[in-house]
Order: C-alpha cells, then structure tokens, then sequence
C-alpha cells in the first residue's frame, strides 16, 4: 500500500518539470503524465510502483523522441513509447486477454519500426517508410484495430498511451521533424487519411463502448491532424489540444465507471465532456473546412464525438442529429461541397450496417488480417520447427548413408578377403593342377607367356588412356 | 609486462585448470575468485595500455612453405571486449554451476580450457596461430557437451564435434589455399592486406559459419543447446559461437559489400526466427533466438560498410551477454520445475511474480528494445546495411524487429497466462548465486546499452 | 665404391641373431644397437647405398618401435630371427639406390614376412594369412621384376644416385608392383589378416615399418623419376584408400581393427605427396604418424584410464586425426599445403577432395574409437607402459607446441 506514494510522488515533480520544458509535446506529456499518476494512486489497486516506472519510461521515450541528438535517440524514444504500452497493457490486468492485446501492440509497432529505419537510412528516397511507420503507431487506417484492442486496458493506461504519448508520435514527428516527410506525396496520403477518417466514423458509431468510441475519434482526429501538414502551427495546436482534451476524457470514463451509482455526477460530467468534445472538433473545423475542403476527415471525428456523447448520455440521440445538421449546413454554406451529404450518407448507411451485423467493424478485418498473419506465421514456425526437425534428420542420415556404405565395404572387403579369397585360390590351385598334368589344354609355359602379354597390354593401355 | 600480459591471457586459464584438477573441493571456489580476479586485472591493464593499434606480442614460430608463420597476440579494437566477454561469461557460467554440478574439478578445468583457448582465438593476429586455437577449444568443449547435461548430450557432442570439425577442415583448405595461390601476404599482418580470393572465401567462410551458425549449418547447435548443461549452454552461446563470428569477421569478411552474405543472414533470420516461434522446448527457443542474432552479423558483415562491421562486432559482445542470461534463466526454471516445454510452464509467471523482472528484461533485452546493449549493435547493423547495400536491404535486418518480438512474446504470453493448474515447484530451490549471474549479466546488458559510448570508442575503427 | 664399408652396423643384427639362440631376450638390445650405430654415422652417399637424414631417423625409430614391440610381446626364437632379417632388410632398403637391389631386398622382406607371420602368431588362421600375404608380396615384386626387365630392355641402368627416369610403361609398372607392396585399397587384403593374426604390438609394427620403409625408398625414388611421372592411378588409389579405410574403420567390431583399417586411410594420404618437391612434408607426416600409430595400438591394446591417462589417450588419438596443437596437426598442414602447391589442378581438386572427406571421417572414427575406449572397463596397466604413453603423448605435444620446428 505504501507503494501507493510512488505515484503520487511522481504527480508533482513531473508537473514542476513542464515549467522548465520549452517542447510543447513533452510539456504536455508532462502534464498528462502528472495528472494521469495522480489519477492512477488513486484508481489502480495494484502495482503501484508498476505504473509509476512505465510512466516513467513513456515520458522518457517521448523526451527522447523530440530532444533526440541522432536518429538513435529518437528511434529510441519512439521505441520506447511501444515498451512502455506493452508493459502497461500487460500489468493492467491480469488476464490472458491482457497479454494477447500487448502482443499485438507491440508487435504491430515493432512492424511499422522497421520500415521507418528503412526510411531513415534510406537518404531520402523512402520517406513512405515514416508515414506508414507514423499509421501504425497513430492507430490510423488500416492499423487502427491495435488502438481498439487497446482499449482493453484500464482508463489511465488509455488515457495516457492513447491520446498524449503514444498515438501522438505518429503524427508529432511532422511538427518536429518536418524534413522527413519531403518528398511524400501529400495528395494521395491525405486521401488515405480521408479514408481513415470515414472509417472512424463508422467505427465509432458501430461500437458501445465509450471507451472504443473515444479510440475510433482518436483515429479520426490525428487522421485530420495529418490532414495539416502544410500548417505545422496549426498542427502542432491540434494535437496538444486533443491531447488534453482526450486525456481528460478517458479519465472521466475510468470515473464514470468507477461512481457509476452517482448518476447525476456522471450526467453532469459526460455533459462537460460532449461540451468539450464539441467544442474542439468545431474549433478544429474552422480552419480545416477553411483550408482543405475536406469534410471526411472532419466528419469522422464530430461524429465520433456525438456518437460518444450519445452513449454517455443514453437515448439523446437527438443530440447526434443536431450537431450533423449544422455541420453539414455549414459547410454548404461555405463552398461547394458535394461530397458532404453523399459521405454523410455513406457513413450512415455504414454505422446502420455496423450495428445492424452486431458489432461488425472495419477494424476487425484488418485485426482478423493481421491476427491471422500472425497465426499463419505460428503454424509456418510449427512447420518450421518440423523441418529443422528433418533437416537436423537429414544430417544424421547422411552420417547414416555413410555407416551404410561402410557397411557395403565391409561385405566387399569380407568376401575378397574371405569366401571369395578362398574360392579364388581354389580355382587357382585346380588350374595349376590341370596346367601341369598331362595333356592339358594349355601348357604351363604358354599360360605364362600370356600372362605376362595381358599385363604388359595392360600396362601399354593405361598409360595411352592416361 | 603487456607480453606476459598478452601470454597469460590464454595460458592463465589454461594451467588454472590445470591446477584445478589437483585442489580440494573447498579451495576450489577461492580459486575461481582469484583466477577471474587475476583476469579481469589483465584485461584492465590491457585496457590502460591500450594505444593505436595496442599492444602485442610477436615471435616467429616456424616457417612454412617458406613463410614465416608466427606466434603472434595482440589487443586490438575489434577483441578488447570480446576477451573482457570470454572472462565474463566463463566465470558467470562456472559460479553458475559450481553448488549442483558434478565432478566439479574436472568441469572446471575443462571449463578454463575453453576459456583459455577462446582467449586464443581472439588474441592471435596470425591466422595459423588462430587456427590452432579454434580447434583447440574444441576439445575441452566437445569434453564438456559430452560429460555433463541431458540424456542425448553423447549425440550431441558428437555431433557439435563433426560439425565442427567439417567446418576447420574447410577453413584449413581455404586457408591454405589462400596462403598459397591466393597472394595473401603471409598468414600474418599481410592477410588482411589483399581481400581473399573467391574459393578461400567462400571455402572459410562455409567453414566457420558452421561455428557461427548460418542456417543450415547450424543443425548441431539446437541439440547440443538443449543437451548440454545450462552452465555449458551459456559457454556455447557466450564464447564459442563468438569465435566463429569473431573469425568470420576479423580473418574472412574484412572485404566489402557481399551480396550473397547479406542474402544468406537475412535467409537465415527468416528461418531462425520461423524455427523459433513454433517452439515449444524455451531452452530450442533460445537456441535459435541465438541462431537469428548471428545472421545480423552476417548481415552487418556483408553490408559492407564502417558501421555494419562495428555493429556486427558490438552484436557479438551484447548476444554475449544477453543470450548467457537467457540460457541461465532457463536453466534456472529447469531446475525449480523439473521442466522446459511452454506447454508445461504455462501461467508460470502468474503464480510466481517474483520471476517477472528477470524476465521481462531478457526477454526485451533479447527483442532488442532502446536500454538493452542488443539494440545498440542491432541498430549500428540497420544502419551499415542501409548504408552499404541501400535502403531496401536495410529491411532484412529490420524484419528481426517484429520477427523476435513475436517469438518473444508469444512466449512470454504463455508463460503469464493466468491458469488454473499452476505449475508448482519441484523443490522449493533459493539459487542466490544462480539469480546473482542473471541480474549481472542483465546489469552489464543494461550499462552497455544505456552508456554505450565507451564500448563503440573502442570499436569506432574497427570498421573503417 | 660399393659402401659395403658402411654396413658394420648390421653385425649387430648377426651378433643378436647368434646371440638369440643362448638368451634371445638381448635381441631388442642388439636391436636398438644396430639404430643407434645407423644413426651415428656420416651422411654419405655411395653407388648402392645413401643415407640421408630421414634414413637414419626412421632406422633409430624402427629400432625403438621394435625393441619396444619386443618388450611388449616377445618373440620365439624363429620369429626373432625373421624379424632380425626384416629389420635388417628395411634398413638396407631405406638405404638402396638400385632398383635391382631394392627388388631383392623388398624380397627378402617378404620372405623373412612370411617366415615371421608364422612363427610369431598363434592363430589357427597363421598359415592362411602368411600364404595370402605372400601371394599378393609374389604379384607386388613380379610387377617390380617386370619394371626392371622393361627398363633394362629400354636401355636406363638400373642403379645410380639420383636415378635416371626410365620410360613411361617401365615407371608405371614399377609404381604399380610399390602401391601393391604399400597395401593401398583395394590391394590391401593380404595385409588385414596379417594385421589379425599377429600379437598386436607385432602387427602395429606391422602397419608401420614397412610402409615407412616402401614409402621412404619410393621418395629417394621419386625425384628422379621426374616431372614426366604422373602416377594417375595411385593417386586413385590414394582417393580410395583414404575414404574406404575410414568407411571400414567405422564398421570394425574391435578397437584394433579400427585402427588398422584407419591405418589404410593414413597410407592413402601418401597420395598427396606423389608430386616431386613434396618428399620432405610427406614424409614429416610418414614419421609422425607412424611413431604415433604404434603408440596408439599399444594404447588401445591396454589403455590407460583416469584423468591423466584419458588426457594421455586423447592427445594420441587427436594426433592421429590431427589436432592441433599436436605434432600431428603440423605435419598434416604440412602435407596439404605442398599438396596445395605441387599437385596439379584436377589431381588437387580430386586428392585434395577425397582428404578433405577422409579427414572429416577421421574425426568420426577417432572420436569412436576413443568413445569406445571410454565405456570399456578400466584395465591395470604397468607404470612402464604408462610412462611409455605419458612419454610419447607429452613428446608429440610439446613437439607440436613448436609448430613445424618442432621437426
């Protein structure tokens, strides 16, 4: 129980070192990170110190991540930030569940590490292997089955690694390090990210739980972030600001969950919650329908948002309607938007599907993929196995193939220097004795002399051969 | 001084065992003691003597064909932590088995003839003298393989013994051959002069990744892993395995970018890391986890560039350290339970918390995360070979991230699920020492990741 | 002229001949006499004699091997006598630079063989044996006759130092009555009942001394007989010999046998040194190997067991599959590295082929052999023959600490 103080040891000084910190990431992190221990000492019942060290490490991993000296550290941090997600996920709860969630995240991660140290020493020429490392770790589409998954872990773990730290890197590193992404062709990956942003949107709205729903708008909002890559300012204001914000929100959840008996406190809460919520997509929105046009994107994450709103809430369902209309009249009003109502539909037609098939998720084909290429790749190490088996056989056989064959010389050797020795010198015994009795057909001396031819014409042969 | 220095080095172990045979049993721990204190004082003094190209020791041995052949030591960059490697691991792997092993004088003195001939292997700069230790240590290891483990340990140490064998009979020829027709000046210093000729590189190259090993060379290696003693396991992974990468390294792949050597470690990763995952015996799993960090050295070596070479020769001090922890970690739960199949050990670490932090941080020190020593010389690998060979290639060694991570946790996976049917311990067993050598192993793995700087000072030339 | 002057030492084998039929056991001292006597005299050359350096090692090993044979199991008196003129014949044939003189001592050898066979084993089978080991000695010098008689008919003389090369049928029938008197695969069986019927010091000195002896004579041979000669199928033979004595090694039931058929492999790396410029690295490796190999029946004959002795046997049997640091390791490195240099190119790849493989398979085999001598139960062995094991094991060793200097 005294190990409870570890974490509340690590709220204050983590909060005092935000005053001294100039990157804005890492100040919020900070920040976060303070509140979230803060948080834990008092939500956890377990594993204090636990919690406390793999804070611990997620913020040195993004302190690594933005203040990197080389590519080392900042891989390092980057790496870091998946460790420590692992170790979280994994201590969280004790469950198997708890260790096949871990799994996937770290490994998914691992995954999208490799290709950005292929583009990292790739001088330019694979800055692909950024984004699709950043997707990955973003939870952005196709990679957002991880994020989902995640979601298994208890409040402060979600609140942490999958709003401020975690997630955040996947799309930071445009704001930090902007000479990365020279050369990626923005048009084609921003339509990907509209893509994401859509499938947020069903996915948020095909799912129950308010934790998922928060996860999917996670998704939708660095999918929108991305979207903002010739605004870093902007940019970077953005995804403080949903870290904040999303933090704040998965706290409340763990909160609701925990008093869920106070009614009307969880009434009042997830109200500001919505309010909040609302609020920064519409205040994301007034540049992003400004600047890109692209309402997909933007969609995804109100919708999200009103989704969750809506599950908190219970039944106010009007509440998803109102926010729709005024968004999509808004952006009719702006400019010419086509696509606004068709993707609108679309989404609709989708979320209806999602809930209609039970549960039935996007995101649960590229996990299903993903799980499946994973269990493809046990059954190929089961096979695998088998055939070091054979092959560490075949060695041996070869040895036997050589007893084998020693066994043949053996025989050979026997019979020459045995039976058939004996055979020979029988057969030799009874030509000399017919060679030198009377009236053989062959005298003793003519035998000689073509004895003595055969071995010479041997002897010319082999060397005319030769 | 650093000509006795430079001898005892090797010959100090050597009779140290010797001795041994002829202690009592209660003089024989101080013993250890003072031999690895005596060492590690060598090695320190090496240390501060080092300078350019360090020191050494030559004397002209005999002549063949001609040519002078010489007895030859030195410290250089690319052997200084792998002697301080040779030390470390024998003497963690002899504290670890010295409370239950048998025929303990025997064990140790053959145990300090590996360590004495390894030190051989790294010492020699000329490539005959080198040789002549390689095959060396052989004979105390295939002694131990045989003596002390499992069952099968007969098999297997013939088998290591075969393979091994097969291997130096190759790299005899083309050794030979070199020295003869290939215009290598000498087996001295002038080898590394000219790059080797096609046939002796591929002829020493076949016959010391047998040693290292590449798949599918490495047959020998999973049974003589899993029947040997933990304590010979760990000498295995620790040293002997480093002597055919160190060979490889310093005396065969010291030419440029190599295609078919990058090919070759990247197919072996695929397989080590395929092999790996559908294992259910941990100690098999650990093997191959060893066969996989080996191909990175292939790999690092064929990419042909500074840091590839200094990450393939920083990869075998850190696999040193992380794999010995490993294997005494696995001898350590044969030991409490009596067993090593995943299928048994399942949910292992749910019952027994205690065991989760030794664990968790071989595990990630194995996967090779930011911290451990495995990422840094991992990580220099990527790097040279995305410099050497392009970027694409930098994706082969790059596959070991999520391929090790996999089999890793998968494993830990199962060893932390929560069941019902705990596994119990056979016998309660406390094994201070063991545990203390796991913590040190993880410690140094630890400090030469999160301070790497003075171990790549040492080798930041070796590459270039 | 004739250097008959210089064959004083071989009073000594007449002395202990006579003095055989009052104590024979003097005869291993007149024995070791007639080597030392050898040994110390002058390098010289004369119009049937020369004797070189490696003559005179090779006759004080042959002395001690049979001094030491003669301790382990002596010898009736009829078989003293045989192995007096077979020691005396060896040594002489070392010595000759005639072919026509070699012929006859090679003769006479086989002759005193027969005789010796005879009289020293005990075996039902003796009388097989010595009849077989004489029939095929009877074809090995009717070749050599042959060889003779071509080269007279050509016009070369038959004597001289260096020898002139005759033609190229006189050379090859010459080689082919030699690889049959050495014993290479598959003209060996006259040999392995030979070796089965014998006491077993007796027979590894068997598997020593005459193939030392055929193999020195045939290097004093060989550089004269020139670029010109290029024994083809001996060097198929070699390739044989060299893997089918290890195959049938493995196979052997008993530890002696093992080691005889592996002495067929060893004969067979001879193959590698048939090329002119290679005599002296060859026969480094002759003389190792067979000072080790006769230790190494008579270890296996009675090994010695505990942790000194297993060291001691180890060592002998890791000089015999070549080891380093053991002398037997050098010599080898020796062989293939003048194989390396003076073969020609398929001959090397083939040779150095069918080494390669065979030194693998001896690994195989010596690693049997002694795994079968480590589960065997222990035997008491004589603090003299441990010594003699001790002495030889530690020679061979700091020998081959010396690298090839230690020759």
């Amino acid at each position: 129980m005294q190990l409870r103080w570890v974490l509340l040891g690590a709220f204050p000084p983590l909060i005092a070192l935000s005053a001294l910190i100039q990157e804005p990431l890492l100040q919020a992190a900070c920040w976060i990170t303070g509140g979230v221990a803060l948080y834990t000492a008092f939500y956890a019942k377990r594993a204090f110190a636990a919690y406390g060290l793999l804070y611990l490490l997620a913020v040195a991993g993004v302190a690594l991540f933005v203040e990197g000296k080389s590519w080392i550290g900042i891989f390092a941090g980057w790496e870091l930030v998946s460790v420590a997600a692992w170790g979280l996920i994994v201590q969280s709860r004790p469950s198997a569940r708890a260790q096949t969630v871990a799994f996937l995240t770290f490994a998914v991660n691992r995954l999208g590490d490799a290709f950005w140290l292929a583009a990292a020493f790739s001088q330019g020429r694979f800055p692909e292997g950024f984004l699709i490392a950043g997707f990955v770790k973003g939870g952005l589409f196709p990679f957002t089955f991880w994020l989902i998954q995640a979601m298994y872990a208890p409040a402060p773990v979600s609140a942490l690694l999958h709003s401020a730290l975690l997630v955040t890197l996947g799309v930071y590193w445009m704001v930090r390090y902007p000479e990365w992404g020279l050369g990626i062709d923005w048009g084609l990956w921003g339509k990907v990210a509209g893509v994401s942003g859509i499938l947020a949107a069903i996915g948020a709205l095909g799912s129950r739980h308010p934790k998922v729903i928060l996860a999917w708008t996670t998704a939708a909002h660095l999918a929108a972030a991305l979207r903002l890559t010739a605004q870093p300012v902007q940019m970077e204001a953005y995804l403080l600001e949903h870290a904040y914000l999303k933090a704040a929100l998965f706290l409340l959840i763990g909160l609701t969950q925990k008093v869920r008996v106070m009614g009307p406190l969880t009434m009042g809460l997830s109200l500001v919650a919505m309010v909040l919520l609302v609020g920064s997509g519409a205040q994301a929105d007034e540049f992003l329908l400004v600047t890109e046009g692209l309402v997909a994107v933007s969609l995804g994450k109100v919708v999200g948002g009103l989704r969750f709103a809506w599950r908190m809430e219970r039944g106010s369902e009007f509440l998803l309607l109102l926010p729709v209309v005024l968004l999509v009249g808004k952006a009719l009003a702006e400019g010419p938007l086509m696509p606004v109502p068709v993707l609108s539909v679309g989404i609709l037609v989708g979320a209806l599907i999602a809930r209609w098939k039970g549960g039935w998720r996007l995101d649960r084909i590229f996990l299903w993929l993903f799980a499946g290429a994973f269990w493809v790749w046990g059954k190929v190490g089961r096979s695998m196995r088998w055939l070091d088996t054979q092959l560490t056989h075949a060695f041996d056989k070869f040895g036997l193939a050589f007893l084998a064959v020693a066994r043949q010389a053996e025989k050979v050797e026997s019979w020459a220097s045995g039976r058939g020795w004996r055979a020979a010198a029988h057969r030799l015994r009874q030509g000399l004795t017919t060679l030198t009795s009377e009236g053989s057909p062959m005298p003793y001396a003519q035998a000689l002399r073509w004895g003595l031819l055969i071995t010479l014409g041997g002897g010319l042969i082999w060397r005319l051969l030769r | 001084m650093a000509a006795f220095a430079l001898n005892s080095l090797w010959l100090g172990p050597v009779l140290a065992g010797l001795v041994a045979l002829f202690l009592p049993r209660r003089m024989l721990l101080g013993w250890l003691t003072l031999q690895g204190f005596a060492q590690a004082l060598l090695w320190l003094y090496l240390c501060i003597e080092y300078r350019g190209l360090g020191p050494s020791y030559t004397l002209e041995w005999f002549r063949l064909g001609g040519q002078p052949v010489f007895y030859a030591l030195g410290i250089h960059p690319a052997n200084l932590l792998l002697v301080a490697l040779t030390i470390l691991i024998g003497h963690a792997a002899l504290f670890y088995a010295f409370l239950y092993v048998a025929r303990i004088r025997a064990f140790v003195a053959l145990v300090y003839m590996t360590i004495g001939f390894a030190q051989g292997v790294f010492l020699a700069k000329d490539v005959l003298l080198f040789f002549v230790f390689y095959e060396a240590s052989l004979v105390p290891a295939f002694l131990l393989i045989y003596g002390w483990g499992g069952l099968g340990r007969r098999a297997a140490a013939v088998k290591f013994a075969l393979f091994t064998l097969g291997g130096s009979v190759l790299l005899l020829i083309g050794l030979l051959w070199a020295f003869v027709e290939g215009g290598q000046g000498g087996f001295w210093e002038g080898w590394r002069a000219e790059p080797l000729a096609w046939g002796p590189w591929w002829l020493m190259t076949l016959g010391l990744a047998v040693k290292l090993p590449l798949v599918p060379l490495h047959s020998w290696l999973g049974e003589a892993h899993v029947e040997a003693d933990t304590a010979i396991s760990m000498l295995l992974a620790g040293i002997l395995l480093k002597l055919g990468g160190y060979g490889l390294l310093y005396w065969v792949w010291f030419q440029g970018y190599t295609l078919s050597l990058l090919v070759w470690g990247a197919l072996s990763l695929g397989y080590a890391a395929a092999v790996a995952t559908g294992q259910i015996d941990l100690k098999r799993m650990v093997a191959f986890t060893s066969i996989g960090h080996m191909a990175l050295v292939a790999i690092g070596a064929g990419a042909g560039s500074p840091q590839g070479t200094e990450g393939a020769y920083y990869q075998l001090f850190t696999h040193g350290l992380i794999s010995a922890g490993l294997f005494a970690w696995v001898g350590l739960i044969e030991k409490r339970y009596g067993s090593r199949s995943l299928r048994y050990l399942v949910g292992l670490l749910w019952a027994n918390p205690r065991m989760q932090g030794a664990t968790v941080l071989l595990f990630f020190g194995a996967i090779g995360v930011p911290g451990m020593a495995l990422f840094i010389s991992e990580m220099l690998i990527i790097w040279g070979t995305g410099e050497g060979a392009g970027w694409a290639w930098a994706l082969a060694p790059a596959a070991s991230l999520p391929l090790t991570g996999v089999y890793f946790l998968r494993a830990y996976r199962e060893l932390a699920k929560p069941t019902e049917a705990i596994p119990g311990p056979q016998e309660l067993l406390s094994l201070p020492a063991q545990e203390a050598v796991i913590w040190l192993l993880i410690g140094l793995s630890l400090l030469a990741g999160l301070y790497p700087k003075p171990f790549l000072a040492l080798l930041a030339y070796v590459g270039a | 002229m004739w250097g008959l002057d210089q064959l004083w030492p071989e009073l000594f084998l007449l002395g202990g001949a006579a003095l055989a039929l009052w104590k024979r056991s003097s005869v291993p001292l007149f024995v070791l006499l007639y080597g030392l006597s050898v040994a110390a005299q002058p390098v010289t050359a004369s119009r049937l004699f020369v004797l070189s350096p490696e003559a005179k090692f090779f006759l004080l090993l042959v002395a001690i091997s049979t001094a030491l044979a003669w301790l382990v199991h002596p010898l009736p008196l009829t078989a003293a006598w045989a192995s007096l003129l077979q020691v005396g014949a060896y040594g002489l044939l070392v010595r000759s630079t005639h072919l026509a003189f070699t012929w006859g001592l090679m003769e006479s050898a086989a002759l005193a063989g027969y005789f010796f066979v005879i009289a020293a084993s005990e075996s039902p089978q003796r009388w097989a044996a010595a009849l077989r080991y004489f029939i095929w000695n009877v074809l090995g010098t009717g070749l050599l006759f042959l060889g003779l008689a071509v080269r007279l008919v050509e016009g070369h003389t038959l004597g001289g130092y260096p020898l002139a090369a005759g033609g190229p049928l006189a050379d090859a029938l010459l080689s082919w009555g030699w690889a049959v008197k050495v014993g290479f695969i598959p003209w060996h069986f006259w040999l392995i009942g030979v070796y089965r019927v014998l006491p077993l010091a007796w027979a590894a000195w068997y598997a020593v001394v005459p193939k030392g002896a055929l193999l020195l004579n045939f290097l004093v041979l060989l550089p004269s007989l020139g670029e010109g000669v290029q024994p083809g199928f001996l060097y198929v033979l070699a390739g044989v010999s060299l893997l089918g004595g290890y195959a049938a090694a493995w196979r052997a039931q008993g530890l002696p046998e093992m080691l005889f058929w592996a002495s067929f492999s060893q004969v067979g790396y001879m193959g590698l040194i048939l090329a002119p410029g290679a005599q002296e690295n060859g026969w480094n490796f002759w003389l190792v190997y067979g000072a080790a190999s006769f230790l190494s029946f008579l270890y296996v004959e009675r090994p010695w067991r505990g942790r000194l002795g297993d060291a001691v046997g180890l060592l002998l049997l890791s000089n015999l599959a070549g080891l380093p640091p053991v002398l037997g390791f050098w010599v080898k490195l020796a062989l293939f590295e003048s194989a390396f240099r003076y073969l020609g190119v398929w001959v090397k790849v083939f040779l150095i082929g069918a080494a390669l493989l065979a030194t693998i398979a001896g690994f195989a085999v010596y690693g049997r052999l002694l795994w079968r001598l480590w589960q065997a139960p222990p035997t008491e062995v004589v603090l003299g023959r441990r010594l003699l094991y001790a002495f030889g094991a530690g020679g061979l060793l700091v020998l081959g600490l010396g690298g090839l200097r230690g020759l």
